[in-house]
Formats: structure tokens, sequence, C-alpha cells
């Protein structure tokens, strides 16, 4: 399947798992304990007692189509591939923090010991082999899919609540019935 | 300055792999005659032989406590277990099975991780005693010996058995000399 | 390139002059062998064994290492995919805090702050020395002084107990689905453990923490109804994930959803809405028709509604709902209620009687027997010589509740009690098999009864508190080492196994309780343990029977390169149960024989709120973690390290308390104390902390010390309790506390 690639999130499906968390960390071997998380799951509440509701969204990287952090690394360690995913070389990385500062996801992350940054690859070395990333080939309901960006980008909306506006980055995600 | 010679990377694996005191002790005397005459060898002998315990179990309980399920902080003897991900057979474990293969040897005990402390300094022993090319002893020291010093660090933040502290200083001595 | 080395690197046939002569080179040789393996690459099925789910696994295994682990495709209860938990199972495997060899402790003293001086032995004296102790105690002070903590399987472990006329085999079920087992073998002839919520039309949830914890056996089931229209209607405290994919959720005030269920039964049979086909032909209703009608007639939805703050309307509307809008399904299981709280038995029978009306007991959208395979056990294979006649005294108080004897289950809750108080002494002897202190309501009560056993062993994967206590320790394999056939029983409409097989050979020096029980079997009761034709018992051999009685195929080597075995076969309904009079039995005459009563009745939970702790407890499971086992596991601890006190915000303002603060949370049975968190999603009355954290032992280097123990603060229970109050199906009541809230 040639790229580019992107995101469906569905969080009526999503059970809160962590599936994706556990599978990105296994298979990409990130490390534990230095504050990276490629992907991650957080409930955000909405409403007050006992109208409540709560919201999961699974985020890592959006891959977006204009990458602020490749725009702003002094250092060129971002590269993108031809079929557009977005890749951070760590071993360039000098660690200001720039790319962080100006992504509007979290996708860049400080590791606490090595200090360069590191973010979800979309498991590119996956993608060569014809599988898909291990966070959306483990999603246990679907929640998480993951695919040909041509068929998911008029699936949904482009950002849930809280996420800022995604018309500067437009972000290879969309979100289907987001509240 | 000339590396260590090879018998004492083999003590101080075995002295990780066993808690035999009488083992230990005999092989402290085997080292005596198989180094070159040397004051400060001797003395360094001198005091891994005198540290020996001579309470039957006191090794054996030490070890066990240090090592094995330690109950303050762990001091775990695999190399992986010090890595960002604080797993056994991670990256360590697969390199060391690289180079023990290249070699033609693995480890005898094949349900256990090859990155163990006492193997790997057994195998550098080996390594050194067959003449190896300097810049490979230079990159397996680098991979696979260096991060003895952590070892070393806690093992001497939570032992005031004498022994133990003797083979972890004689281990940063190991460790910390290159060839250059 | 490393073959380049190969030409200077060759040892295998003898290095350098100085080794010929070096006794300490020589020593290479005791650690090394020549190469025999080379790199690969498979993958294997296997299953997981976190939970019981048991979900199929595909396991890549690239030179001898796990490297990941996903489903497998068919298995009916994973259905492809894994939960987090499932996806970190390789940090089970290689944590390495993980008990490796046998030990044994030399420092007499114990206590959970006492270095228990261990040394490590071989296997062969860790069984000597506990079969030699068995022995001894066995015939100095009976059976009745040796107690297992273990549940009965596998098989030759129950064997070697009841070969040796064990009285006293305890287990957890009473804080899991023990009331449930209890009360529906009479009702409907055994517990169902199949819940077909694909099948279903209307899931009515008590409580039902199975999706949010991530049994995903259930959580696809109740996924798969909705997307096909199903109404899903949740009481719950807290609006939690289930809460989500609700329909209809309510509030419900803790304790009282026996209170729902009566008045639910009440407008069902007084508006003869129930399934009157189903009714007529398969239950008891007709026989015992004056004494049902007359009994619910006082449980009201208005009465209903003044217990559990759920509206009267809407217990009326949503009764009438379940009743007519079918097929309707009331799923028990532990977070569905059957241990939570004093009333649960009672609870059992009424949700049993809800399903029973629906006429969907073994029918599609209900709870039905799960079709198995046949697979027989030891005894079916080596008919063993009759077992001793069990004698003695249940340390945990259960004799008193025959009904829980019957099903051969026991009292986590009541153990500490009988040991310390009704037995002192008794218990000499005492196996665990990977339950742990954290596992019990008031937890430093059982640890003070277990110090006072002479001869503690423990087998575990894990170093956990109880392993600082014990005088042996056994390491146990993980279940990515363990061999087994694993059936589907939450999803089995028809018969599906899936192999369970090491991806790794068992590593160091672990083994599996099996192995254990056939070695003790032949140091203490040999004539149980040999083959007709005279050899030991062996588990492989064993394992081979089973696979090929089981038409699974010729051997487990065969069954393990298949790994998933199907059985097409139609869904036959049953139309005669299991129970005494062949019928569904709404009201249960053996539960009057012995003077419980014959329909379920209105009781509160134990405790209730008083000036002094006017708050409810309540604790869960969380997704990422799997009650006590979990928290050392690198990614999952990563996850979720620690647990806090999850408080309203409401109430929280009301007593001062901010998000992050420190808070000590108070019972009539002790306190801890930890940070608060604050949520929108939970009643102003509760407070609610995670089960699994506050594991003492910094053995475990990443969940010692983390967390506070949420069993602190409830009470453990006397047997005589159970009996006053009806409770007897043995509820564990663990989460049946009030307490006080005050901000430090």
């Amino acid at each position: 399947m040639p790229g580019p690639y992107g995101w469906l999130f569905d969080p009526r499906l999503c059970i809160e798992c962590r599936a994706c968390e556990a599978a990105c960390k296994q298979w990409n071997s990130v490390p534990v304990g230095v504050n990276v998380r490629y992907r991650v799951v957080r409930i955000r509440e909405y409403g007050s007692w006992p109208n409540v509701s709560t919201v999961p969204v699974s985020s890592a990287c959006n891959h977006c189509e204009n990458a602020l952090c490749a725009r702003a690394c002094p250092v060129k360690a971002y590269v993108r591939r031809a079929d557009g995913i977005v890749l951070l070389d760590s071993s360039r990385c000098v660690g200001c923090g720039f790319c962080d500062q100006f992504c509007p996801y979290g996708a860049p992350q400080m590791n606490r010991r090595s200090r360069r940054m590191e973010k979800c690859t979309m498991c590119a070395d996956r993608i060569d082999r014809g599988l898909q990333p291990a966070c959306a080939s483990i999603c246990p309901t679907g929640a998480l899919t993951w695919g040909e960006w041509e068929k998911i980008r008029d699936r949904g909306v482009a950002s849930i609540s809280g996420d800022p506006t995604p018309n500067t980055t437009r972000p290879r995600i969309r979100y289907v019935h987001a509240p | 300055m000339p590396l260590p010679a090879a018998p004492w990377y083999a003590f101080a694996g075995t002295a990780l792999l066993t808690t035999d005191s009488q083992q230990l002790a005999g092989l402290l005397e085997q080292l005596r005659g198989e180094i070159v005459e040397d004051e400060a060898a001797e003395a360094r002998i001198r005091r891994l032989a005198d540290a020996l315990p001579s309470e039957a179990l006191a090794l054996e309980k030490e070890y066990t406590r240090l090592f094995l399920n330690p109950t303050g902080s762990p001091c775990a003897l695999w190399q992986s277990a010090y890595s960002e991900m604080s797993q056994l057979m991670g990256p360590a474990h697969d390199s060391a099975l690289e180079w023990y293969r290249a070699a033609g040897v693995e480890p005898a005990r094949s349900n256990e991780p090859a990155d163990h402390a006492g193997l790997l300094l057994m195998f550098f022993a080996r390594l050194l005693d067959s003449g190896a090319d300097p810049n490979e002893l230079s990159r397996f020291r680098r991979e696979h010996l260096v991060w003895l010093e952590k070892l070393a660090d806690c093992v001497e933040r939570h032992t005031a058995l004498p022994f133990y502290r003797e083979l972890m200083a004689l281990l940063r001595w190991l460790v910390s000399v290159e060839e250059i | 390139m490393r073959s380049t080395r190969r030409d200077w690197l060759r040892m295998a046939g003898g290095a350098g002059l100085a080794s010929l002569q070096s006794r300490l080179l020589a020593g290479f040789e005791d650690w090394f062998q020549p190469a025999t393996t080379a790199p690969d690459e498979q993958v294997l099925i296997t299953a997981c064994g976190i939970c019981d789910s048991a979900c199929g696994i595909r396991a890549t295994v690239k030179d001898g290492v796990v490297r990941f682990l996903e489903g497998l495709p068919d298995d009916f209860q994973g259905q492809g995919k894994l939960c987090g938990k499932g996806a970190a199972g390789a940090g089970f495997l290689y944590d390495p805090d993980r008990l490796k060899y046998p030990m044994k402790r030399t420092n007499p003293r114990k206590g959970l702050n006492e270095d228990p001086g261990f040394i490590r032995i071989s296997w062969q004296e860790a069984l000597d020395t506990i079969a030699d102790r068995i022995r001894s105690y066995r015939a100095r002070h009976g059976p009745e002084s040796l107690l297992f903590l273990t549940r009965p399987s596998p098989d030759v472990w129950v064997r070697f107990m009841r070969a040796l006329g064990v009285v006293n085999r305890v287990d957890h079920r009473d804080e899991c689905f023990q009331s449930d087992l209890v009360v529906q073998r009479y009702t409907i002839g055994g517990k169902p453990w199949g819940n077909d919520f694909e099948n279903s039309r209307y899931i009515l949830l008590f409580g039902f923490d199975m999706v949010t914890k991530t049994k995903l056996a259930h959580a696809h089931g109740v996924l798969a109804a909705k997307q096909r229209g199903a109404k899903v209607v949740l009481f719950n405290p807290e609006f939690n994930t289930t809460a989500r994919l609700a329909d209809e959720w309510y509030p419900i005030r803790p304790g009282a959803d026996l209170a729902v269920a009566l008045a639910m039964i009440h407008v069902i049979v007084n508006e003869n809405l129930f399934n009157q086909e189903f009714v007529d032909r398969f239950t008891n209703f007709r026989q015992y028709e004056r004494e049902i009608r007359d009994h619910f007639a006082r449980y009201t939805p208005e009465w209903a509604e003044g217990l559990s703050d759920v509206p009267a309307e809407a217990v009326r509307r949503i009764a009438r709902e379940f009743a007519t809008q079918g097929p309707a399904i009331v799923p028990m299981h532990k977070k569905a209620l059957a241990a939570n709280y004093m009333n649960a038995t009672q609870l059992a029978h009424a949700i049993s009687i809800l399903n029973i009306l629906a006429g969907t007991i073994d029918r599609p959208g209900g709870r039905y027997f799960a079709r198995t395979v046949s697979i027989p056990g030891v005894d079916a294979i080596y008919p063993p010589p009759a077992y001793p006649r069990v004698e003695g005294r249940r340390v945990d108080g259960t004799d008193k509740l025959p009904l829980v004897r019957e099903v051969e289950c026991g009292s986590f809750s009541t153990l500490a009690d009988g040991m310390l108080n009704k037995y002192p002494g008794m218990i000499k002897f005492a196996f665990w098999n990977t339950y742990t202190l954290l596992g019990f309501p008031h937890p430093s009560q059982m640890e003070e009864a277990l110090r006072r056993v002479e001869f503690t062993v423990v087998m575990d994967t894990l170093p956990t508190d109880t392993a600082l206590l014990a005088d042996i320790v056994l390491p146990s394999v993980t279940y990515l080492e363990s061999s087994d056939l694993v059936p589907r029983e939450y999803s089995a409409r028809t018969p599906q196994v899936v192999v369970r097989q090491p991806v790794v050979p068992a590593m160091f020096e672990t083994r599996s309780i099996g192995w254990v029980a056939i070695e003790l079997g032949k140091r203490l009761v040999p004539e149980y343990f040999r083959t007709p034709t005279g050899e030991w018992i062996s588990p492989a051999a064993l394992l081979d029977e089973r696979v090929k009685r089981a038409g699974l195929g010729s051997s487990f080597a065969e069954f393990r390169s298949v790994g998933i075995h199907t059985r097409q076969q139609p869904f036959t309904p049953r139309t005669t149960f299991a129970t005494p009079s062949g019928k569904c039995q709404i009201y249960v005459p053996e539960f009057a024989a012995r003077g419980y009563d014959p329909l379920p009745v209105w009781k509160p939970k134990a405790e209730q709120p008083s000036a002094e702790y006017p708050y409810y407890y309540l604790t869960f499971i969380p997704a990422i973690h799997r009650r006590n086992s979990t928290q050392n596991n690198p990614i999952l601890h990563e996850i979720m390290p620690t647990n806090a006190a999850i408080i309203s915000r409401t109430l929280a303002h009301r007593l001062g308390i901010r998000e992050g603060q420190m808070v000590r949370i108070r019972s009539r049975m002790g306190a801890i104390e930890l940070p608060a968190h604050l949520s929108e999603t939970l009643r102003p009355d509760c407070v609610m902390v995670a089960h699994g954290f506050g594991h003492r032992t910094r053995m475990l280097s990443l969940a010692g010390g983390q967390g506070v123990r949420d069993g602190d603060v409830i009470p453990s229970r006397a047997i005589e309790e159970y009996v006053a109050a009806g409770n007897f199906g043995g509820a564990g009541c663990i989460m049946d506390a009030v307490v006080n809230i005050e901000p430090l």
C-alpha cells in the first residue's frame, strides 16, 4: 500500500485498554522511565456530575502535512520519507526542544537520560514489510485504525475536543464521532 | 598501558558465577601462580584471599541477597537490566550472543541470559588469552565491560561483605584499564 | 563484519598456550559450550495467561527472545487482538526481579521488614524438605494442619492434595464469582460462563467492570451488540468506561443493586411480562407461583428508589423493556458484584431469576453453558486408587456454609480470622501458589496469621510480600513458558481449544506447579502417581494423552504446530437443567431445606455510612493492571505506577481537598494515606481506590513501595457474619466498607 498514510480514531469504540501504548513500547523497544511514550491514551472528562461523560483519545505523531517539528529543527534531524512518514533521527538531535515547542500534539519527547528527542515512527519498519503499525494492528476494537490517507481524509474531523486547530499543521488524523 | 592478564578477568568472572568459598580460595592461589611478579598484584590477591568469609554460608547468603532476589535495591548481574528497557534479554543479550557465536561458542545454559557479568568476563578472558585483535578487545570492552562500573556502584552501595567489596574494587580496576 | 574474526576467535578447538595451563581460564569450559543454535525467527501460537479471557497469542520469537506479542485470528475470545496487559506480556518473562531458583531462608525471624537471608538451593533439596515437612505435620497433626492456598488446578495438583487428604485448600473465588456459582447450581444447574452479548438486544449491567478492565472476550461481545443496535443499561456509582458505551447509566448507591433487581422482578412478575413459553416449560414458576407473587409484591420500584437513588419510573420502564425487548441478559461475575457486598448471594439469586424470566438461559442472546471439547483430566486417564476421606476442620469456617463446600470453594475473607482466632495454631504448613497478601481484606491480619505458620512455601513468578515470609521459595514459570490446553469458555457456542506452549524454554530453574505436584506426589503418595504400567506419571505423556483423547491430534507436539482447534457443531439449547428438579428453579426448595431464603430477600450491604464513616469505599481494577501481579511490569508500571484516592470534585470542594493533595482514608479497620485525584465521574458520597498497589517488598524494584493497599481499610470477616446475614454463598465482601476522608 503506497503512502501517504493516516490515522482514524473513533472514541466511541475505545475501551482504554492501552494495547496501543503497550504494543508500541514493545515493538519499538521504547525505553521506560525516561519520560518518553510515543503513543499515549488520555481521557478527558466533561460536563459536571451527574451529567458527565468522558472522551478517550489515543495520540501519537500525526505525521502532519505541514510538520512544524521538521521546520523548526535547526539541525535537520527530521526527514520526510517519500510515503509521507516523518522520521526523527535522534542521533542528530542536540536536544534544543524547538520541535516540542512547535508541535501541538506533544509528539516529540525528550528522553530524560539521553537528552535527545524521540517520537513515533508510524512503525515505518513494519510498513515496509507490509504490516500495519503495531498500535493499529493490536487495537482490539478498531477504535484506532491506520490506512491510506486518501481513504481516511473525508471520514471525520481533524481535531477532537481540546485539540488545537489543525489548519496550520494539517495532521493526518481524522476523528469519527468526536463529541 | 597493557590490559591486566587474562586470568584476572577469569577470576572476576568466576567469582560472579559461583559462591563456593573453597573453590575461590583455590583459584586465588592459582592466580598467584599465574600472575607475573608484581607487588600491587600480590597485594590485591592477598586482600581478596583475606576477605573470603570463613563462615560456610556467608558468601551464598550475600550473593542471593545482592543478585538473585535482593531485599534492598537490585544489583542484577545481567547487563540488560541496566539498560533503558529494564528487562532481561534486551539488546545487550543479543549482542553478547553474537560475540559468542562469532567465536563458535554459546552459553552452556541456554535458558539464561547471555549477558551475565560473569559470562562476559570469562569470555573476555578467553579473548585476551587467544591473542585477539586489540580493536576487537577494545570494542568488546566498550560494549560489554564498561557497564560493570554501574554494577560495582550498586554492589558497593549495598554490601558490607569484605569479599564482595574487594571484588568490586577488582572489577573497577579491570574495567578501567584501556589498552592504547 | 563479525565473521572476519572467525580466524582468530576459534576457541572451541583450544586457544593460547596459557589457557592449557591456567585453571582459571579452563573454567571457561564450565560455562560455555560449542555453538549449536543458529539465529532464527519464528511465530508461535499460545494463549495469554494474565486473565481468563485467555486470548490467543501469536508470539514473534527471534533468536530465542520474545520480540512481539499479538492476537490470534480465529480465536473466539481475543478475536485476533490483545489488551494492553497482554501486549506487554514479555515484561513478565523478562522481569529482572523474577524468582529464578529455589531458595530457603536462613533467618528464622519472619516479617515484612526482616531480611529472610535466602540462599539458593537445588530443586531436589527444596522438594525433599517440603515433603519431609508435609509428612511430619500430617502424621503428627493430621491433614487439617496443611493449608494450600491455590486454585483447584491443574489436575495433578488436585490429585496430590486429595491423595494427602487435604482439608484446607482455599482459593480466592469468594472474592470473585463464588456466590454466583453457589446459587446458580440450584437455579439453573451451574454457572454459565458464556455471555452471548453479540446476539443480545438488551444488556443490563450491574457494575460490570468487564469492559473497563478489558476482559476482551466480553468487550468484543458488548461492542458487537451495540453495533447491531442493542441497548445497554448500566447501574454503577461511577461513570466508567462501560458507562460510555451504555445507552442509559444510573449512578446507583453502592450495595443497592439488589433492590433494583428485586423491583424489576416485581414489575415483570406483576405485569406478566416474562417469557411465558420458557417459564412454563422450563421453570418451576407455576409450581411456586403463589409464593413467588406474594414474595415480590413488596419490592416496588418506589421502594427501590429510596434505597438505590434510581428513579422508580426508570426501574419500572427498564424492567418492562428488559422483559419485552430481548433477548435480554444480565451477566454476573466478580465485578458484576458477585463478590462486592454482604448481600451478593441474594443478588446472585435475583439476577439469575431475571435471566430466567427473560427466557434466555442457554439461549441466543443470554447466559449459556459453554460448549467445550471434553478434555479428560488425569483421573480419567490414569484412574487413581480411592482417595482418603476428607476429615478435619475447615480453617476458613466454610463448614458452616455447606453449599460453598458442595462446590469445593472456600473463603479468603474469613481465613485470617480462622487461623488466628478460631483455630489458632492448627495450621502448621502453608503452600501459597501465586496468591499474595494484597489479595486479602485487612492484609496485615493475614500477614500476622502467616507469620505464625511454622513452615511456609511460596511458589510464584515474582518475589512478593508473601515470599518475604516464606521458608522455601519456588520459582514458577510464566504463562509464556507453560504447556496446557486452553478451551474457550466465555465465547463458546461451539467448542474451541487454543494451545499453550512454551514460546521460549523455561528461564533459569523455573518450573510449573504441575511438575511440582508430581514430584511431591512421588515422594509422599507414590501410589497415586504411577501409570497402570508402573512408571511415574510424566507431564509430557499426560499432555499427549489429553490431546489424543480430546481428539485434538496425535500428540501435544503436533497440536503445538496447529495451535487452535475449532469444532463446528450446532448449538442445541438445553431443555433440561442440572438442578434437582431438572428445571430452572426460581423458588429454590433446597435453599429452604437448609434454612436459607428460597427466594432472594432484601438485605443491605454490611457496612452502612455513619457519622464517623460517612462515605462508601469502592475499589476497582484498572484496565492496565491485573489484580496485584502486574505492577512490576516495566511498560505497565510506566503507564500506571501507583494508585490514588479518586474523589468527586463536589466532595473534594466540600472537604477542602485539592488535586494531588495527600488524604487519609480511614475505616474501622485501618487507614491509608495517598494523593487525591479529583474526578467529575464519581458519586459525591464515594471514594475509589485502585486495587493491586502497595507492595511492600523492595524485591519488586518497580512496584515495591508504590501506592497503598486498598485492602487495608476493608474489613475482613468472621464466618458467623455470613451466616447471620444470609450470605450463604460466601461472597467475600471485598468492597463492603465505609470510610472517613481527611485532607492532610
